[in-house]
Order: structure tokens, then C-alpha cells, then sequence
């Protein structure tokens, strides 16, 4: 029977702190931009304004954020209230699980 | 030369001192997308439509949508290659030319240039290697060596092919197969920006100009138009086209750029007071106007090429090694001939 110290030692821990990758290249269509990693052999994914807009954020800061601080820049950017923009750790996991943005617990 | 069509011109303008100009109306004309994808400036049309400077059906600009995606897809493609490349073999003896360089040097953002291959400038002592790289990428010449003692001193470049893509290894920056500028002057212009962590080797702007030109004239067709907007947008700097000129003295193709500047204003748009300034005048040395008029002839063909390199160098013992490397390749190829 697994204990609850197994799975934190097996699963993977959830990211908290999330930062671009460096390697990213995009270029900007109509329906938000098409982005990939130039040191992976990956096709270019399509990401609509909003996931750019974070994935955007997360490039211009140097250092890790928490997605309640990409909020807070995505206020001073686009504008708004951030508690608007709901949770963005959904988004933030997804461009992780993309390899676009690394995550770290 | 054929004209660019008229859609293709306005949308290269744009920008370019064009603010208040009515926009162009392609609603309903069948094939405009496809002349904005087989010229690749669907970036710039899709950027003119956004500004209100364009105006699509509902048709075209779906259809436009889709294929600014593919081209733009196919770009990072492109540059993809192109920074896993310089990551690996490192920048000494490399210059990034043309599409890459002006994409992200020339242009507001990225997506108005649009270009189909890599385009590299590598030092002699690299070839072997850079071209063993992309061998192991899967790329192979897309064309048997011409003649091979010749085209290691005197050949142009090397196109190689994968399955979807294509790069051109210049050995030389040349006009057909004239004039080789030395190398060590265009290396001499090196300049370099950082794209997603690499640095990129390229020219400086003046440089790219120049090259832009010489490229734009090295035959009789009309150049591309992604090479007549880079030049008119390039040549809208006074004071980059006024050492653009001198440095085109200097390479001896001042008459090519002054041409090729005012073919881009012609067609694309004119940059202004300044550019009639730099460029009036320039009747470029004997030797260019020679080549100029052999590389212009309509339908010319690679042994006009090779007529024009001939013709180019300078000196008695050059011209004696290009002949020379050009009989035994040639003797080597049909041995009974000896």
C-alpha cells in the first residue's frame, strides 16, 4: 500500500513557479502567434491571444513568477483587474506540458 | 522583365510614407492570395488588412489567414535550423544572408518577411565542414558540382535539399557568377544581433543593401519582390544609403545599387529626396557595366555566367587559373579527349 510520502516521492510536484524557455521562437498570424523551441525537433504550436499574452509575460520577466504575479503584469500591460483574469495556472501548466515554459515547485 | 502585380506593390509599401493612401480594393479578384503566397508577402498583406490598407472578401481573407500560417510556420522552420546550426558549429567564418537577417533587422516585426531557404556565407576554410553538418541533417547537393577543381576556387555556392528545406552555402557574394566580392571585405562588415539566446552572425546594415542589390541584379528577370521591398525599405535611411554607395564603390557595383534602388522605388515606393541625392549619377566602373550588360541579356544562361565571371576577374593570371580549372574539370569528366 502506497503512503502519502510514496506518492509525493514518485509524482511529479506540482510547478509553482513558471519561467519561459529561452529558446523560443514565434512568429504573430491572425489567431494569436505560432511558437516553437529551435532546440527541439517539435512543429510550431498555435496559441490563441490570451496563452500568448502569458506566455508573453513570463518572457519579459527575468525570473520565475507566480502565476498570481503574471496576473498582476498582465494588469499593467493589457490593463483590467487580475482578479478578472481567474486562475492562469491551467494555462501555465499547459505551456509547461508544450515545453514552452518550465515550471519548478 | 515582367511587372509586379499591382496588389503585391501596395501591400510592400506599407509603411513606407504611405500614411492617408486609399487602400487597395482586391475584393472579388480571383488568384490575389495566391500572388501574395508565390510572392511571399502574405505577412505583409496580412498586417495591410489589420491597418484597413487592404480589402479581402470573406473568401480571400480566410484563405489568406491559412496561408500566412504555413508560410510563417515554414519561416521557424527556418529559423530553427538556422540557430540549432550556429549553436553547434558556433559563428567564426559565418554570415547569416538575406531572409533571416532582414526579418528580424528590416521590418517592424518579423512577420512581414516571409523566405523559403537559409542562406549562409561561409569562410573556404568551413565549407567541408558546414556542409558535412547539414549532410547529417539529411541534406544533400541539390545539383552535381558543375566542375569541381573550378567551383572550389570560383563557384558561387552550394545548394543543399532535405525533404522540406533548403540552404544555400555562399562561398562568395556575387552577381551570377561575377564578381566575387573579396571575402575578407564582406567579412569585414560583419555585424550580429541575439535571437532566442544565439547570436547571429549577419551583415551590418549597409552591407545587407548592398547585398540585397547585387542579388536583386545578378539576371535578367525581375528579382523577387521580397528583394525589391527589402531594398526600398533599407534605402529609406538617408544616412544607411549614403554609406550603403560608398561601399558599393568600393565592391564595384555602385551602378547596381543605384539601379537597384531605383527599380525598388519604381516599384515598390520611393523613399524620397534623399535616395534621387545618393544614388544620381553613379555610372559604376567599365568592368561592372560589362557584366551588368551580359547578366541583363533576356534569357541569359549559365555559359553567359561563366562568360561574365571570365571577364570579371582582373588580371592575366586569374583569368589563366579560371580557364585552366574550367579545361581539366572538363578534360577529367571525358577522358578521351586528352
Amino acid at each position: 500500500m502506497l503512503n502519502s510520502s510514496d506518492l509525493d516521492a514518485t509524482s511529479p510536484a506540482k510547478p509553482t513557479d513558471y519561467l519561459a524557455a529561452t529558446s523560443l521562437i514565434w512568429r504573430r498570424v491572425r489567431r494569436g502567434v505560432i511558437v516553437r523551441r529551435w532546440d527541439r525537433n517539435e512543429e510550431s504550436l498555435a496559441l490563441n491571444p490570451s496563452a500568448w499574452l502569458v506566455l508573453e509575460t513570463l518572457m519579459l520577466s527575468l525570473r520565475p513568477m507566480v502565476a498570481a504575479e503574471v496576473a498582476d503584469e498582465i494588469a499593467i500591460i493589457a490593463g483590467g483587474d487580475p482578479a478578472a483574469f481567474g486562475d492562469l495556472t491551467l494555462i501555465l501548466d499547459d505551456l509547461v506540458t508544450h515545453g514552452l515554459a518550465i515550471g519548478t515547485a | 522583365m515582367s511587372a509586379i502585380e499591382p496588389v503585391v506593390a501596395h501591400v510592400g509599401s506599407l509603411g513606407l510614407g504611405d500614411s492617408g493612401r486609399p487602400p487597395f480594393d482586391a475584393r472579388g479578384a480571383s488568384g490575389t492570395v495566391d500572388v501574395l503566397r508565390r510572392t511571399k508577402v502574405t505577412g505583409l498583406a496580412l498586417a495591410a488588412l489589420q491597418a484597413g490598407d487592404l480589402l479581402l472578401d470573406d473568401q480571400q481573407e480566410a484563405e489568406l489567414i491559412t496561408t500566412q500560417e504555413r508560410l510563417a510556420a515554414l519561416a521557424l522552420e527556418i529559423d530553427a535550423l538556422t540557430l540549432r546550426t550556429l549553436d553547434a558549429l558556433g559563428g567564426h567564418g559565418l554570415v547569416v544572408l538575406k531572409g533571416i537577417a532582414h526579418a528580424h533587422l528590416d521590418y517592424p516585426d518579423p512577420s512581414w518577411r516571409e523566405y523559403g531557404d537559409v542562406d549562409l556565407l561561409v569562410a573556404s576554410d568551413r565549407l567541408a565542414e558546414v556542409e558535412s553538418w547539414f549532410a547529417r541533417l539529411g541534406f544533400a547537393r541539390a545539383f552535381a558540382p558543375f566542375a569541381s577543381r573550378w567551383e572550389q576556387r570560383f563557384g558561387k555556392s552550394i545548394t543543399l535539399k532535405s525533404d522540406l528545406l533548403e540552404v544555400d552555402l555562399h562561398r562568395v557574394l556575387s552577381q551570377g557568377l561575377a564578381l566575387g566580392v573579396d571575402a575578407s571585405s564582406v567579412f569585414a562588415r560583419r555585424s550580429s544581433f541575439v535571437h532566442a539566446g544565439v547570436e547571429i552572425p549577419t551583415l551590418d546594415a549597409p552591407a545587407r543593401l548592398v547585398h540585397a542589390a547585387i542579388h536583386a541584379l545578378g539576371g535578367s528577370e525581375l528579382p523577387p519582390a521580397t528583394g525589391l521591398i527589402d531594398i526600398a525599405r533599407m534605402a529609406a535611411v538617408p544616412a544607411r544609403l549614403d554609406e550603403a554607395v560608398r561601399l558599393a564603390r568600393a565592391w564595384d557595383v555602385s551602378k547596381t545599387l543605384a539601379d537597384a534602388v531605383w527599380l525598388a522605388a519604381s516599384v515598390v515606393g520611393s523613399a524620397g529626396p534623399s535616395l534621387e541625392a545618393a544614388v544620381t549619377g553613379e555610372r559604376g566602373t567599365a568592368n561592372e557595366r560589362m557584366r551588368r550588360r551580359i547578366l541583363g541579356r533576356p534569357g541569359h544562361a549559365f555559359r553567359n555566367d561563366l562568360v561574365a565571371g571570365f571577364l570579371s576577374l582582373r588580371g592575366v593570371r586569374r583569368r589563366a587559373r579560371f580557364a585552366a580549372s574550367l579545361v581539366a574539370d572538363r578534360l577529367d569528366a571525358r577522358p578521351e579527349l586528352r
